[in-house]
């Protein structure tokens, strides 16, 4: 489904510059929920952006479905984030001018397909992830779990083979935090790749693999029981 | 030794510049886009300078530099002595000088002739006029200077020959400038000068010693009334005899100007307004682009004052640039077509003069965006910093009609209607900018309808022939021809108010099937004892329906009319009657030698001159203008200094949606980035910008609409031409083509941002909320 190979980036420049990856690698198959961990600033969201087309690499390949991601053009690279590609981030990122639903059917707009199939997908996800009685509430008037939630579903609302989670459970409380952890594997039980950065002990539990980002590169981390216990 | 300690205020301003200057150095793209928007506004401002400046000082200047004098007396021919005896008693008096006028003089070049020439024939002491290339007449070789208005028209420079009346051709020592009377050939009479002494020994003979121009200048201009007096007084034996001050000169050429000038200083305090509005909203929005960065320096301890002296020299800094390079680009656009309109008013362009005005119109703006940079930043410092560091973060709001499952479109425009004050603010730029440029078009229209189109001052007929009443018949049946009247007109003054001058029109008949200014009280005349009497001659007489008509004729004799209707003329500044032709005839008027011709739908004018030409050899069939046809160029070249004056609102117009939209931008990068990082590719990106300015174009095009059609369009019709109802309203087809011109500034406008959006790296734009 999702691999990545070598991947180098640098931030910066001059004095200034850092290395941040440095021949990262990973695989990522359909029905995993993988788990990245690390120390602050190690790199572990710019390797999602990598892998999301958010961002390029300066060497190094990134392939969805056959497709590498590297050497398309932004126009592409934009198709292929619409209908392959769903992103949860550590700050929700809803539209505050539109209520839960509206962001849900947000992406609808940019993939191909009806508007009204679109509207319905979104409406099933809300009521699926329990939000309906909240549907048409502005963003600030929503618990984080909510925001969150509502972010999730806009991120499988056209439907993604693979799903990248920035830190989903980083703003929220424990019971919240739960319920995310929770969704995110029941969507990777369904089929999906689910790639998760995280510091949340939790999420990494419950992840099928758990990869430590360490000097740049991806090197297996404690098995999920280890990880809990600690 | 001590040294003395900076003081606090001081190292705050050190401290401030070198930051501000740092910063711009560290975001040239944000700085530029600034110093656009204050070019753009610096132009507009720039070139409603030099129109104005130039139209308000160039009489004063041309009347300065040519020494005009302060009273121009004419009268019939006088021998110079008897006339310089009484000139020589008046009191007050510092110098004079005397001439010789000599109208319809045949005048002609290689290739240009005409018999308008007004030749003056100088005796020598101060000219009045300003020589403007060459030099003045020598003492005794026989040479000429002409006005420049005849160097223009005809192509003649120093060095050429003109032949004058029966004289040999003459070289051309000078061009000169004389602000007495405006330029041919907007005047119909084409000025050149001789010196008396100089022809009368180049042809050995005398010329006659009699003048009928003098030329007084006074030792205090506040005594013209004295010396008016007295002079008229010691004027006994002096036949024909006039005055003109030099105020009341500058009072005909401002009437000359006419319409125009009016309208141009009209529009011209419109953009002044326009360009304030523009850039107050311009720098406010750069502040709130600053806002986190105000929050940061707030948060480390940064003072208000502190906050506030970065942002105002910051906005100084883009600014004075910007505004010197808009106000030099303003001024080079409108400053050719300027110049041609002074020429045309036998004015002077300003030249250096006009760089004191600009620089004060420099500082203004940079005093003003420096203000405005100032004032949101001390607002936005007294925030907390919290609040700051969030940016431009909006807050949510319901908005009905505009839901986000409509498409990109609604969420554009959602984006930009959630700031509602600045959202109104830049409509109503956008609205003052449309309104502007309309009026502008309309008005563009108005002067060539003014100058091409006779049915514009209500004439109904197309030609003019050189022939008798007794030659109707023979006109009547040339084909093409409808019908044909002898039309008479005769300028007089009015019997109580010598000063005030009438132009009357008489026709034997309906005079309204040949001219019919519409009515704006009483009726139509209906015999040789009424007339319909022009608005403006009804308000300078203080004329209305049922009252007397009194006309010195310029036989000595008098004619009087009742008033039974009013028109709207534009005619001779509305200072016109249309009367039946008896009363004048009886007075000892001449009958008319012109007849008035009206052709069949569809008749080619040129080719129905043709038939009149060879039917009457010297009839001369000339077709008629509009208001005044000899004023073409003048008028033509007022119509394209209105539309630069557009074209540059046109940018103004764009730049106040590239601002509006690259603050939505800004304000919204982190939901941009959402957009694309959910599959969102620059067309998407461009409809959701689209969205944003089509919900500030829409708005404005009809409020703007509205605005030309009830508050501008009348108010500067009235303002121009009070004796006359002016049609000062954009048609439809304008309005479309400003709304289809506005709809493609914001495709521009979305695509630029758009473009700009996507260079936008998403990851830094997601990090924080």
């Amino acid at each position: 489904m999702l691999s990545a190979v070598g991947l180098v980036k640098q931030v910066g420049s001059g004095r200034a510059a850092r290395l941040i990856l440095d021949g990262a690698t990973l695989e990522v198959a359909a029905g995993e929920l993988v788990a990245v961990v690390g120390r602050s600033g190690s790199g572990k969201s710019t390797l999602l952006h990598l892998l999301g087309g958010l961002d390029r690499p300066d060497a190094g390949a990134v392939e969805l479905d056959g497709v590498r991601l590297d050497r398309l053009r932004e126009r592409d690279l934009a198709r292929v984030r619409a209908d392959r590609v769903g992103l949860v981030f550590q700050f929700f990122h809803l539209v505050p001018e539109l209520s839960g639903i509206e962001n849900v059917a947000l992406p609808t707009r940019l993939a191909g397909g009806g508007r009204r199939a679109g509207r319905r997908r979104a409406a099933r996800l809300v009521e699926q992830l329990g939000l309906d009685a909240v549907a048409g509430a502005l963003p600030q008037t929503l618990s984080g779990g909510e925001q969150q939630r509502f972010a999730v579903a806009r991120a499988l609302v056209n439907d993604p083979p693979l799903l990248l989670a920035d830190e989903p459970t980083g703003n929220l409380d424990r019971d919240s935090g739960a319920v995310v952890t929770e969704l995110l594997r029941d969507l990777a039980r369904a089929g999906r790749a689910v790639l998760v950065v995280t510091h949340d002990a939790d999420v990494a539990a419950v992840a099928d693999r758990v990869l430590a980002l360490e000097h740049g590169r991806l090197v297996p981390a404690l098995g999920p029981e280890e990880l809990a216990a600690r | 030794m001590r040294r003395r300690r900076p003081s606090r205020t001081s190292s705050i301003a050190g401290g401030a510049l070198g930051e501000a200057l740092l910063r711009l150095r560290r975001r040239p793209r944000r700085a530029l886009l600034a110093a656009l928007g204050v070019l753009a506004a610096a132009t507009m401002l720039g070139a409603a300078v030099t129109v104005s400046f130039g139209l308000a000082t160039g009489y004063d200047r041309a009347a300065e530099r040519a020494d005009l004098p302060d009273v121009i007396a004419r009268f019939d021919d006088q021998p110079l002595t008897r006339v310089d005896a009484r000139v020589r008693a008046l009191p007050d008096l510092a110098a004079a000088s005397y001439r010789q006028e000599a109208l319809d003089v045949p005048l002609a070049a290689p290739g240009h002739a005409t018999g308008g020439g007004a030749v003056e024939l100088l005796r020598g002491g101060r000219r009045g006029y300003a020589v403007v290339a060459g030099h003045d007449l020598p003492a005794r070789r026989p040479a000429i200077v002409i006005e420049r208005g005849l160097a223009r028209e005809w192509g003649l420079g120093v060095g050429d020959r003109l032949r004058v009346g029966s004289l040999r051709p003459l070289p051309i020592v000078g061009v000169v400038v004389a602000p007495d009377n405006v330029a041919y050939p907007l005047a119909s009479a084409a000025h050149v000068y001789l010196s008396a002494a100089a022809i009368g020994a180049s042809l050995g003979a005398r010329i006659p010693a009699n003048v009928n121009v003098a030329q007084l200048w006074l030792r205090d201009r506040g005594q013209e009334d004295v010396v008016l007096a007295q002079a008229r007084a010691t004027s006994a034996g002096l036949s024909g005899l006039t005055f003109v001050t030099r105020n009341g000169v500058e009072v005909l050429i401002d009437q000359a100007g006419g319409i125009v000038i009016a309208l141009l200083v009209a529009v011209s305090l419109v953009a002044l307004a326009a360009a304030g509005a523009m850039l107050a909203a311009s720098w406010r929005a750069e502040v709130q682009r600053q806002l986190p960065s105000i929050g940061a320096r707030r948060s480390i301890g940064f003072s208000r004052g502190d906050v506030t002296a970065l942002n105002g020299f910051e906005a100084a800094l883009v600014a004075a640039p910007a505004a010197a390079a808009g106000l030099a680009l303003g001024a080079l656009l409108a400053g050719g077509p300027s110049a041609r309109l002074l020429e045309a008013l036998n004015e002077l362009p300003p030249g250096a003069a006009l760089l004191g005005p600009l620089a004060l119109t420099w500082l203004a703006v940079v005093a003003l965006v420096a203000a405005a940079a100032a004032w949101p930043a001390w607002r936005a410092a007294s925030r907390g910093p919290v609040a700051l560091l969030r940016g431009g973060d909006v807050a949510a709001r319901r908005l009905g009609g505009l839901s986000a499952t409509r498409g990109l479109l609604a969420l554009g425009a959602r984006l930009v209607v959630s700031r509602r004050a600045r959202f109104l603010a830049t409509v109503l730029v956008l609205a003052v900018s449309t309104g502007f440029v309309l009026l502008l078009l309309s008005l563009a229209s108005l002067l060539q309808s003014l100058e091409h189109d006779p049915g514009s001052v209500g004439k109904r007929y197309q030609l003019t022939v050189r022939l008798g009443e007794r030659d109707v018949g023979r006109v009547e049946a040339v084909p093409g021809v409808a019908s044909a009247a002898p039309r008479l007109v005769v300028e007089g003054a009015d019997s109580y108010a010598l000063g005030e001058t009438v132009k009357l029109v008489a026709y034997p008949g309906d005079h309204a099937r040949y001219e019919a200014p519409p009515l704006v009280s009483g009726r139509r005349e209906h015999g040789p004892g009424e007339a319909e009497v022009g608005q403006g001659l009804a308000q300078s007489l203080g004329l209305s329906v049922g009252s007397t008509l009194a006309v010195a004729l310029p036989t000595g004799g008098e004619a009087r009319w009742r008033v039974a209707g009013i028109v709207r003329g534009l005619d001779n500044d509305g200072r016109i009657a249309y009367v039946r032709p008896d009363r004048l005839l009886s007075a000892g008027v001449g009958a008319a030698a012109t007849l008035a011709v009206r052709l069949q739908p569809g008749a080619d004018s040129d080719a129905v001159a043709h038939r009149l030409a060879a039917i009457a050899p010297n009839g001369v069939a000339t077709a008629v203008g509009g208001a005044t046809s000899r004023s073409a160029p003048f008028l033509g070249t007022v119509a394209t200094l209105v539309r630069a004056v557009a074209a540059v609102d046109a940018i103004v117009c764009f730049f106040a949606l590239v601002q509006a939209l690259a603050l939505a931008a800004r304000e919204r990068l982190a939901m941009v980035a959402l957009l694309r990082a959910l599959g969102a590719g620059r067309a998407a990106i461009a409809r959701l910008f689209l969205g944003a300015a089509l919900v500030l174009v829409v708005p404005a095009v009809a409020l703007g609409a509205g605005l030309e059609r009830v508050l501008l369009g009348p108010a500067v019709a009235r303002l121009a031409a009070g004796y006359a109802a002016l049609s000062l309203g954009a048609t439809a087809a304008q309005a479309l083509l400003v709304a289809a011109a506005l709809v493609l500034l914001a495709a521009l406008a979305a695509g630029w941002a758009a473009r700009r959006a996507e260079r936008e790296p998403i990851p830094a734009a997601l990090r924080e909320p």
